[in-house]
């Protein structure tokens, strides 16, 4: 477990890649935030902090899922797979080490140009709060954390890397664009009084949802989700909520990691 | 030093004595039902440091003032102060109720049947209604602050009119101030928070409602069925704690006036829901969930508002004929029509939402997903139900302040983000060397 | 085979849920801090003039006044109405709509001032238009009843008003025991005074 984490942290790291996605987050991240001159400074929920959760939500995870679908499939192609599974190694302890070391060199990716921004827009005086700057900065590790997660899983069931992009980007498409449309559509033929309650269930499912959800009822809009969640919202609001949302990622990756495990497992065979 | 002040204390004392009083005053010291049964007509009484444990009712014109720490405290359900006639006058007291932990209490602090009142600088801590008017005209409230157990109104205005409520400092209430069927009434310069609605108006006709500051409160100002409000100069902010909030309310209101407002971090800027001809110009409607929510409206002018960073700027369904112009958007898409000041591109409301909620509520948990653009760019409304705004301003009618410069902020920003580079940068090299 | 599987859970889960719909309506609580009225949007309170209908797919409509309920039902005269539920003026038990009996009274004040009220025995509302004067009305003579919100009529003079009030007021105590929140009309509050003055 533990040379595949240095492995995957430090060679995805040594990537010139990895300098080119510092440069492309901090020309992201420095844009969003100058999208607020010109505007009062606000702690809550507007317009451009939306934008700013919107955009997010479409580059993160489309990144996330790939660079962890290819990092297995890579491995499976180059033949590197092939001789580490004539190793005792397992596999779910191969997949957990590959992961953590992806996780930590996209935190290290992320958080550089994140800092870089913060300091930049600090200095040109953008009118940005500190709390939407904090709150952003931990939507998007978890956003990170999750995706990378499900690409990894996507990545053991990819047989080619053409396979895994593609099924990473239709993943993508599901969980962020078609999400709402699908389900209103599926949702049709359910009982109305079942309605929230499934959409409450689905929230979980969905986990750029659920973060998104949490992190409008950090930034004060909770109200806006009306009557039906306003329990859930009540309990997002509460500092015990932080950890809860914590300990449910880690529930979520051992559970996607472990099918993720299995799968490899039962390629080995 | 002391002595001096003392010295000085009486000599101005004494000099007061001079001057003949023209109405017969008391000095109020024992029971102060029995001090005002003496006062004769007209007179004035002067209250003392003092905590009068009573209840009182005043049936004749007088003159009750306190001075810094009169209090009048009751814990029976009357109502502490009882004003029946007309010309009087209360002035710098404190009125408290009992604290009362099982409901028992269900009368006003101070209820008014007659008319000529003054009452100024009344500090109210009520377990029920703070100041209930009945059937009052000519009358003012002014300054003072009410607090209520979080379960009555702090004002509560039946069948008055021609009265005035300024600058008085709400807090904890169901309703801060409750106008029904009260016309002809000024509400101004008041500071309410932590109520259900912040105003309330109710079949009551040709209201002026300016410069109040209403928030934190379920719904900042609401105007129901009532006609010729004016509303002016209020600042409704952050009314966004409940599911239902909004800053101000119109539910089939007609002919308000309402301008020169600002709207900010409120659920719903201004709702609009079966209202008539009213006016809506030169507002400042920023950073709301939804900057102008229409439902079933016509006539209505909207014009020269500014929306700033609001998440959603405009959403109407049934409200095709209004007359929405020369706003400012920011969100709009602007190319400048020979520089006439608007732009040539109109900017339409967004239906679908709005549609989809009302069918299923619970479909507001998609508010601003980014799925949800994908079916508003799939479902395209047709264009002549869509409200919008033909000839949107280019530049804004309102500017905000610049917001100073903060210190502590900017530093814990330098130092946070300075921070994360250093950890990404550690991360980067760690344990390079060795390998 | 998983395929299969799944679609005869789905399809045991619609039964099991086709077989609930059979049961009959049952009226849902009013949760003051966020239910609306579906016509006049006001915040609900949990007294004795709130009013529901449920609708064939199970979806709730919360009025504050049964006035509303009844414009409610103008406007939507083709929606599917399995229930409606009124309630108990004394009790605030609910009781569906067709088997109440109603008072018309103006001095009444209900939330939205249409000044009717609903009783679940015919007895107790002679009983209270004897105490404060009214009119009967039947379900069936509720559909024929001129909806009006006090404020349109013509103005009714002060001393009917509080004749009617005082006998109001002697039902007040129930009203008290549970109207301690959310008290937006003015009903035991106003109606003591009333009292007290004369």
């Amino acid at each position: 477990m533990k040379t595949a984490f240095f492995t995957e942290w430090r060679t995805t790291l040594r990537q010139p890649s990895s300098f080119t996605f510092v440069i492309l987050w901090t020309v992201v991240i420095s844009l969003l935030f100058l999208l607020n001159r010109g505007l009062p400074q606000f702690d809550g929920y507007t317009n451009v902090l939306g934008t700013i959760i919107n955009l997010l939500l479409y580059l993160l995870p489309l990144f996330m899922l790939i660079i962890g679908s290819l990092s297995i499939t890579n491995e499976l192609e180059s033949g590197q797979w092939a001789l580490l599974s004539t190793y005792p190694i397992s596999t779910f302890r191969y997949v957990v080490g590959k992961f953590v070391g992806q996780l930590v060199a996209q935190i290290a990716v992320f958080s550089v140009s994140y800092g870089i921004s913060m300091v930049l827009c600090t200095i040109l005086q953008f009118p940005v709060s500190l709390k939407w700057m904090v709150l952003i900065y931990l939507f998007a590790l978890f956003l990170i954390s999750f995706f990378l997660g499900i690409g990894i899983l996507i990545g053991t069931f990819a047989s080619t890397r053409w396979q895994a992009l593609m099924s990473s980007v239709v993943i993508w498409f599901i969980f962020i664009m078609m999400w709402a449309s699908l389900l209103i559509a599926i949702l049709q033929f359910v009982p109305y009084p079942l309605i929230a309650n499934v959409l409450g269930i689905t929230l979980f499912l969905n986990p750029a949802e659920l973060v998104r959800v949490f992190f409008v009822v950090q930034f004060g809009g909770g109200a806006v989700f009306g009557q039906e969640f306003d329990t859930l919202v009540t309990f997002f609001k509460m500092t015990l909520s932080l950890p809860v949302l914590v300990i449910y990622t880690v529930l979520y990756l051992a559970t996607v990691l472990t099918i993720a495990g299995w799968k490899l497992q039962r390629r080995k065979l | 030093m002391k002595l001096k002040a003392f010295l000085k204390l009486t000599i101005l004392l004494g000099l007061l004595n001079l001057f003949p009083y023209y109405v017969p005053s008391v000095s109020a010291q024992g029971h102060l039902q029995t001090l005002i049964d003496e006062t004769p007509e007209g007179g004035t009484v002067t209250l003392l440091d003092h905590t009068y444990e009573e209840e009182i009712t005043i049936s004749k014109p007088v003159t009750l003032i306190g001075s810094d720490h009169t209090v009048i405290r009751s814990c029976s359900n009357q109502p502490i102060i009882q004003v029946e006639s007309d010309h009087v006058r209360l002035e710098n007291i404190k009125i408290e109720h009992c604290e009362d932990p099982e409901p028992s209490i269900s009368e006003p602090a101070i209820f008014v049947s007659g008319d000529n009142i003054h009452l100024e600088k009344l500090h109210v801590n009520s377990q029920s209604i703070g100041i209930q008017f009945d059937g009052v005209t000519n009358s003012v409230i002014e300054g003072g602050s009410i607090t209520t157990n979080g379960t009555s109104n702090g004002i509560d205005v039946w069948e008055s009119s021609q009265n005035r409520i300024q600058g008085v400092q709400i807090e904890t209430v169901i309703d801060g101030i409750y106008l029904e069927r009260s016309s002809d009434s000024e509400i101004s310069e008041n500071d309410i928070q932590f109520a259900r609605y912040g105003i309330h108006l109710m079949y009551s006709d040709d209201v002026l409602i300016k410069e109040n500051h209403s928030y934190q409160n379920f719904t900042g100002a609401m105007v129901m069925t009532s006609t010729n409000a004016t509303i002016t100069g209020n600042t409704f902010s952050e009314n966004n704690l409940n599911v239902n909030s909004q800053g101000l309310f119109l539910f089939d209101a007609h002919q308000a006036t309402v301008t020169e407002n600002t709207l900010s971090e409120n659920r719903i800027g201004i709702n609009m829901i079966s209202a008539e001809d009213n006016s809506l110009t030169q507002n400042g409607i920023t950073s709301n969930f939804i900057g102008l929510q229409f439902n079933t409206t016509k006539d209505n002018l909207i014009s020269d508002n500014s929306f700033n960073g609001n998440v959603n700027e405009l959403q109407a369904v049934n409200s095709t004929e209004n007359d929405v112009e020369r706003n400012f958007w920011d969100s709009s898409i602007k190319l400048e029509k020979q520089s006439e000041g608007v732009s040539i591109f109109p900017y339409q409301a967004e239906p679908l939402y709005l549609l989809l909620t009302e069918d299923v509520p619970a479909y507001q948990l998609f508010f601003d997903s980014p799925s949800m653009t994908v079916i508003e760019a799939l479902f395209k409304v047709p264009k002549e139900t869509v409200m919008q705004d033909a000839y949107p301003l280019m530049q804004p009618p309102i500017t905000h302040e610049e917001d100073g410069f903060q210190l502590l902020p900017t530093i814990l920003k330098l130092v946070l983000g300075s921070c994360l580079t250093l950890i990404g940068i550690k991360l980067f090299t760690f344990r390079r060397k060795r390998i | 085979m998983k395929i299969s599987k799944i679609l005869g859970l789905l399809l045991l889960s619609f039964i099991l849920l086709a077989g609930c719909g059979n049961n009959e309506v049952e009226p849902v609580a009013i949760d003051e801090s966020t239910d609306t009225c579906a016509i006049c949007n006001m915040q609900v309170k949990d007294s004795a003039f709130a009013t529901q209908v449920i609708l064939s797919n199970e979806k709730v409509h919360v009025f504050d006044d049964i006035g509303c309920m009844y414009t409610w039902f103008d406007e939507n005269e083709s929606e599917e109405v399995a229930a409606q539920f009124v309630r108990d003026y004394h009790t605030k038990e609910w009781i569906e709509g067709d088997q109440a009996t109603y008072v018309f009274n103006p001095s009444i004040q209900t939330p939205m001032s249409y000044n009717v009220v609903s009783f679940e025995s015919a007895e107790d509302a002679e009983q209270f238009i004897a105490e404060n004067e009214g009119n009967l009305l039947s379900y069936d003579d509720l559909q024929n009843h001129a909806w009006a919100m006090s404020m349109d009529m013509e103005e009714h003079s002060h001393g009917e008003e509080h004749a009617g009030e005082e006998g109001h007021s002697g039902h007040e105590d129930h009203a008290d025991e549970t109207d301690t929140e959310m008290d937006m009309n003015h009903d035991s509050e106003t109606n003591s005074d009333h009292e007290d003055h004369e």
